[in-house]
């Protein structure tokens, strides 16, 4: 009977350039790609041993993904953490709770500054938000969080927001619901739609959040453009971005096209009868960020010139958390 | 025998068997994506939320791969005839598919019950290690039954009262999951509950046989005869389903023989149903 020794391997170590670097847009060839999500054994030859598959359907996986936040977001060591040191910038920052580290937790925090300043105009009631790209609507866990945490229970995302999570996918919407049953239909929406391809009024919410998602829908620029004349007082997101002068067009890890806006594609897509312009919070370049492997066939080269901007589009005179305006 | 091993998401541009793009997953990804995906759509059928756009063959096949569903029957299955006081009690729960699977059942034949079981008659206990605590907790707070999560050493100190439980001891998931092994099948025989079911990894060969895991986690497995033969040494009448090749990819092919997955039961009045067989 064989023993073995394991030795963990990269088996696609990063280049300096890479296939796709022109963009997927400029080659003359469709190109068809298989994705296999799988534990891979080489022998000492490099020859495959064993492959042992996981499942690897965007569904599937994004169901891992951000079922485990709401798992984290509702944790009661989380909330009380909270609640003894405040909900900050600072308390994020603290080592005790990694998960708020990360991006989605510091545009959450930017977003229940703006729930809170909205709340307190008078005769405020539900603020209304869009959630574009809502998967199981883990933000609603966390802003629920921090709104009880900061209010001593006094105030809770049911008592202060009318929420509307939009999501292609059926699966992650059944989800959504099923992991809020208590909340009432009339406060928590829900909308199956592809994300440039929904329909909303003029100024419909209060404010919105996206997180990514623009980047990767049929039509990203539509898609934004929709979702800033949706949105009343604030846009609140993550947005991935070229400094090169074109946006363009890469394939991510799940093999979906996937826009790198240019600056001059945000100066267009702002709404032109609208006041109201981008604050950036913060700018994350790509080779520092959590997971540089997302994009397929990218060099290092490349990947430089790629980042994601936590960014604010408002028409609020002031905004109540630190933001530069973005200048286009 | 040196292997090199990595687990993510490989890109090949079809036809080619050179990687394009590799990411590594992280573990939520790996092991718990199919158990969330598997318990909201059995939720969703209770709510009556599922849709066709849930279901998709991609699912099935996982959630087939769980084998949560003859563990689940069989332990709905020992409940018999009990009305009221049931405590359900598993080693290893994980996200609590056993206990959402069960809750289906029983929701869906209380129609055909005289006295229904009611979720203010049945509650579950999970005894798993604390990192799984708080998702157990998460997962099934709220859902009507009363449920509690345990470490499994203090629920199997002398004196921990258990003969009115309905105990499952799914080993199963424990492998699965690389969670630590334990307690022992003998030390697990020896409880005294009202019922016992177990879903373990089993050699097929005559005897155990130490295996590696794709997780890198060397581990023992029971033969079918031997364990067999410790379910007969209770001197209770057990019920045994094996299920041949169940998941074999799972361990590293080499060191061992073919293994497979068996689910045995074992409670006072008990008779035989579907694929189970008196040992």
């Amino acid at each position: 009977m064989a023993t073995f020794e394991l030795q963990k391997f990269d088996p696609c170590p990063p280049s300096s350039r890479g296939v796709f670097d022109d963009g997927a847009e400029s080659g003359t060839q469709l190109l068809a790609l298989d994705i296999q999500s799988k534990y891979l054994f080489v022998d000492e030859t490099g020859d495959k041993y064993h492959e042992y598959f996981v499942p690897g359907t965007p569904d599937i996986q994004n169901c891992g993904g951000y079922v485990d936040k709401v798992i984290l977001y509702r944790d009661p060591a989380l909330y009380e953490f909270l609640c003894i040191h405040g909900v900050s910038r600072e308390t994020f920052a603290r080592p005790e709770f990694p998960i708020l580290h990360t991006r989605s937790p510091k545009l959450d925090l930017a977003l229940f500054s703006l729930i809170r300043h909205l709340r307190a105009r008078p005769g405020a009631g539900h603020v209304s938000l869009l959630d574009h790209g809502c998967t199981v609507a883990e933000h609603y866990d966390l802003l629920d969080a921090m709104l009880r945490a900061h209010s001593e229970a006094a105030e809770s995302a049911q008592s202060a927001l009318a929420y509307c999570g939009l999501d292609k996918s059926a699966m992650l919407l059944s989800i959504a619901r099923l992991l809020h049953p208590d909340v009432p239909d009339r406060l928590f929406r829900i909308i199956q739609a592809e994300g440039s391809d929904f329909h909303a009024q003029d100024g419909e919410f209060d404010l919105s959040l996206t997180v990514g998602v623009v980047n990767h829908v049929a039509n990203p620029r539509q898609a934004l453009k929709k979702l800033l004349m949706a949105t009343r007082f604030a846009s609140v997101m993550a947005l991935w971005v070229t400094t090169e002068k074109e946006g363009f067009w890469a394939v991510n890890h799940s093999g979906v096209p996937t826009y790198f806006f240019s600056r001059s594609d945000l100066a267009t897509v702002q709404p032109k009868r609208k006041e109201g312009q981008f604050y950036s919070m913060e700018y994350v370049p790509e080779d520092q960020s959590s997971q540089t492997r997302s994009y397929v066939g990218l060099g290092e080269e490349r990947l430089m010139s790629l980042g994601s901007y936590h960014l604010v589009f408002s028409t609020l005179k002031t905004l109540p958390f630190a933001a530069e305006v973005l200048d286009l | 025998m040196i292997l090199r091993w990595c687990v993510g998401k490989f890109v090949y541009v079809r036809g080619s068997d050179r990687p394009l793009h590799f990411m590594e997953l992280k573990r939520f990804i790996i092991d718990d994506a199919v158990d969330y995906s598997h318990l909201f759509y059995l939720r969703g059928l209770r709510a009556r939320r599922a849709d066709s756009g849930y279901l998709d063959d991609a699912l099935r096949k996982w959630m087939e791969g769980t084998a949560v569903r003859p563990f689940a029957e069989a332990a709905v299955h020992v409940l018999g005839r009990a009305r009221e006081g049931l405590r359900i009690g598993e080693f290893f729960p994980g996200v609590g598919l056993t206990f959402e699977y069960m809750k289906l059942l029983l929701e869906s034949e209380a129609g055909q019950r005289a006295r229904p079981l009611t979720q203010a008659t049945v509650s579950f206990e999970g005894y798993g290690p604390l990192a799984g605590r708080n998702q157990f907790v998460v997962l099934h707070q709220n859902t009507g039954y009363r449920i509690d999560y345990k470490d499994p050493a203090a629920v199997l100190r002398a004196g921990s009262d258990l003969s009115g439980h309905v105990l499952l001891l799914n080993q199963n998931q424990s492998v699965r999951m690389d969670d630590d092994p334990g307690p022992a099948l003998e030390e697990f025989l020896s409880l005294r509950s009202r019922a016992k079911v177990i879903a373990m990894r089993v050699t097929t060969g005559a005897s155990d046989e130490e295996l590696m895991t794709v997780k890198g986690r060397p581990i023992r497995l029971m033969s079918m005869s031997q364990l067999s033969g410790a379910l007969r040494g209770t001197r209770q009448t057990w019920y045994c389903r094996h299920i041949p090749d169940f998941d074999a990819g799972f361990f590293l092919p080499g060191a061992g023989g073919p293994t497979g997955l068996a689910i045995a039961y074992s409670a006072a009045d008990a008779v035989g149903f579907d694929k189970f067989q008196a040992l």
